[in-house]
């Protein structure tokens, strides 16, 4: 097992990668990996637009295999993989492997590794005001408004032609953005989910290498 | 100097629009067998009324939608399809009847989920007749959507996006747990041994 702990911080936002490998990943360039949210649970649901961003990262990088875009993955196997029938296991993705009308269609999107992903990217605190203010002259604001956030991610590797988990990588990324504002408001902002997106993208390309 | 201060209070207001939507192609092996479609009345046409404080003049038309959606699956799921209009004549030509009922729809809007959200429910009675109508299998879906509202730049967009998910997920059960309900596999052998020896078209 390896674990890589990588700190990345840019502007006011860091991000903590931890990489656990149980096996080494393999993959030829006409296989394709697919990205997909974990949505079967209850409370707070995966943002659709981290999953494109992980996706399209991947996707701009790799040289190695093609990466298949989730709603178009999720279409093609309809009624695989909606969120209440999706495989929750490497048990599961085997009982599916196993049904003639899925085998074709993952052949034909090639796929060999799905990658799951999990988490959100929540505000966990927000303080500060700002008024603004339109009258015959003109209008403008004033005042600071900062808030912060935090994105936790984990994002599990299953080996489709091997029927098990290769591995896993989890981002946790915290950042303060802030908007002063004298007569305009300059947002400074913090990037927090398109860090973690980033940090996580380039972490499961290292994976395929 | 004057200044006017510019303040956005929420306010209520009528929600009226039509479900939007799309199902992809199922991937099922098709059953071998001719397949009635009976929609109860208003069926096609249902559309979720609601007048109150919270909810003024608002109307969300799923008719057309729930309607598609079994028409798309089913005829995926079955070498053919025909509608029935008259449930009460029996027709040699098929091998049974099939009739999904609107028991339950609900929804939530963001400001009424802790976890600003749209969710919603919806909840279909399933009939399964022979040819004749008598009943050989009866039994409920549920789909359940949820989006959150960060994602939608209006309640419209959101709760459509949500009652698609819930359509979704209600077709995404039919196609997985047909065969598997009490009653439907005996009737599948039948009518897979009627095609054998020709009795019906298949």
């Amino acid at each position: 097992m390896i674990t890589v702990f990588v700190t990345l911080t840019a502007g006011c936002s860091s991000t903590i990668i931890d990489t656990h490998l149980a096996k080494p990943a393999t993959i030829s360039a006409q296989d394709s990996i697919v990205v997909l949210g974990r949505r079967s649970g209850i409370g707070q649901e995966i943002e659709h637009k981290f999953i494109r961003c992980v996706g399209k990262s991947l996707a701009k990088n790799a040289v190695d295999f093609q990466v298949v875009p989730e709603s178009t993955f999720v279409d093609g196997m309809y009624p695989y993989f909606e969120n209440s029938t999706a495989p929750i296991n490497i048990n599961d993705l085997g009982e599916l492997a196993r049904i003639p009308a899925v085998i074709r269609k993952l052949q034909e999107f090639r796929v060999r590794y799905f990658i799951w992903i999990v988490g959100s990217t929540e505000t966990t605190d927000a303080s500060g005001s700002m008024s603004c203010a339109v009258g015959p002259g003109g209008g403008g604001c004033f005042g600071l408004a900062t808030w912060s956030e935090e994105a936790d991610y984990e994002a599990n590797i299953w080996d489709l032609d091997n029927l098990e988990l290769t591995g896993k990588i989890s981002t946790e990324t915290e950042g303060t953005s802030y908007l002063p504002a004298i007569f305009i408001p300059i947002p400074l902002l913090a990037r927090v989910q398109s860090n973690a997106c980033h940090g996580m993208a380039k972490q499961i390309q290292s994976v395929f290498r | 100097m004057a200044v006017l201060l510019l303040t956005v209070s929420a306010c209520s207001r009528s929600l009226i629009f039509d479900v939007e939507t799309e199902i992809p192609l199922p991937l099922t092996e098709q059953i071998p067998a001719t397949l009635g479609i009976y929609y109860p009345e208003d069926f096609r046409t249902y559309s979720y009324q609601e007048n109150s404080d919270d909810r003024p003049n608002w109307a969300i038309g799923i008719g057309a939608s729930q309607t598609a959606l079994f028409d798309w699956l089913l005829s995926h799921m079955f070498k053919t399809t025909v509608q029935i209009q008259e449930f009460d004549q029996p027709d040699s030509g098929i091998d049974g009847i099939i009739s999904p009922e609107l028991v339950k729809f609900q929804f939530a809007m963001p400001d009424e989920t802790k976890i600003d959200v749209y969710e919603a429910w919806v909840k279909y009675q399933m009939k399964l007749f022979d040819r004749n109508g008598a009943l050989l299998a009866d039994w409920p879906i549920t789909g359940y959507g949820k989006t959150a509202a960060e994602f939608h730049s209006n309640d419209e967009e959101g709760l459509n996006f949500a009652i698609n998910l819930a359509l979704r997920d209600v077709g995404a059960k039919l196609v997985l747990g047909f065969r598997s309900i009490q009653g439907v596999p005996t009737w599948l052998a039948a009518s897979a041994s009627e095609c054998q020896t020709e009795i019906v078209n298949c």
